[in-house]
């Protein structure tokens, strides 16, 4: 019915509309949730120290086999020629260099323009310039990525309506746009 | 944290977050499941909860869960359990994807099916209270988020 809505006659989709309003039980509700809550708790005692044998068992093959492949490793490197073992060395550098370099999205939710411009334009060291003072207070949710750059931000934050981000010169300006409104 | 206070948490905002997700999921059990792993997660982890965004938090997370249950039955694939803690979250590609879902609606539906969509599933409210918010028919608040669900499910293949 929520994805072909003009199958159904309008009577149909009232009532189940009236359905997907109606008030839940809430005390039935949280006593489900209760007893459900203790049976995890009394079952769950021996599954947790099962699940942490299994874990510790686990990280000591983990580490016997990350010892064999090291002792491997080491027992072939010595075989080869030393140009050939510094080559080989400098792509594994260069690999963890790239890794360590990613740096995870950060996500706001419900936050104020001012503050979150404030942490990215830290992180970029930039400064911030409002055409209008009061969009400060204007919540957003929104994720950044630090290490795509500052137009990518920007380019994000311009999908909102009624803001419009510009950057020149180490300043990001916020202008405001006014939105136009939609009828059905 | 404190059972008492999941507790009062539980009462206080199940009806609204059972709407939303049943309103996703069209499945009375599964909306139940959802609520209930979502109340669970609060109180197995470490998740700080702030006074003014806690409805809209827990409103979120039963939005997010509705769409990864959906896609994992999809898929069979096994998505994790979306974790917050705080306002500002650091984010498993997984989870970014698919609560990307609000920049998503805010670029490509219009204010009104802005609107009507965060209504719904952002604050929980009824097809009543929207139509009369909006001024039109409980049937076109209907197709209004009907049709971005169904732009949403085929974008984020859930």
């Amino acid at each position: 019915m929520q994805e072909h809505p003009e199958l159904y006659t309008e009577h149909q989709l009232e009532s189940l509309m009236e359905q997907l309003d109606k008030e839940p039980d809430v005390d039935a509700a949280w006593q489900e949730f209760e007893s459900k809550l203790s049976l995890n708790t009394d079952a769950g005692k021996p599954m947790r120290w099962y699940s942490s044998m299994r874990k510790i068992a686990a990280a000591v093959v983990g580490i016997l086999l990350v010892s064999v492949a090291t002792f491997a490793t080491v027992s072939i490197v010595q075989k080869h020629a030393v140009k050939r073992a510094k080559k080989a060395d400098t792509a594994v550098v260069a690999e963890q260099k790239q890794v360590s370099a990613a740096i995870a999205p950060v996500r706001f939710e419900n936050i104020a323009l001012d503050s979150i411009l404030t942490k990215v334009a830290s992180h970029y060291n930039l400064s911030v310039n409002y055409n209008d003072e009061s969009v400060k207070s204007l919540k957003f949710y929104i994720t950044w990525q630090p290490d795509k750059g500052v137009s990518h931000f920007i380019r994000k934050m311009n999908m909102f309506d009624g803001l419009h981000l510009s950057f020149k010169q180490d300043t990001i300006y916020i202008d405001v746009v006014e939105a136009e409104e939609d009828g059905l | 944290m404190k059972k008492e206070y999941i507790q009062q948490l539980f009462r206080q905002h199940y009806a609204k977050m059972y709407r939303v997700a049943y309103s996703i999921l069209l499945d009375e059990q599964e909306s139940k499941d959802v609520v209930s792993d979502v109340f669970a997660g609060l109180l197995q982890g470490n998740v700080m909860l702030l006074p003014d965004t806690v409805e809209h938090y827990l409103l979120t997370s039963v939005r997010n869960q509705c769409f990864k249950r959906i896609r994992h039955e999809e898929t069979k694939h096994i998505a994790e359990q979306f974790i917050s803690s705080e306002q500002q979250t650091t984010l498993s590609i997984e989870d970014e994807r698919l609560i990307d879902i609000n920049e998503y609606v805010a670029s490509c539906f219009s204010p009104q099916d802005q609107r009507i969509f965060r209504m719904r599933y952002s604050y929980g409210c009824s097809y009543d209270e929207i139509a009369a918010s909006e001024g039109i028919s409980r049937v076109a608040v209907w197709k209004h988020l009907s049709r971005v669900l169904n732009s949403i499910k085929k974008h984020f293949n859930v």
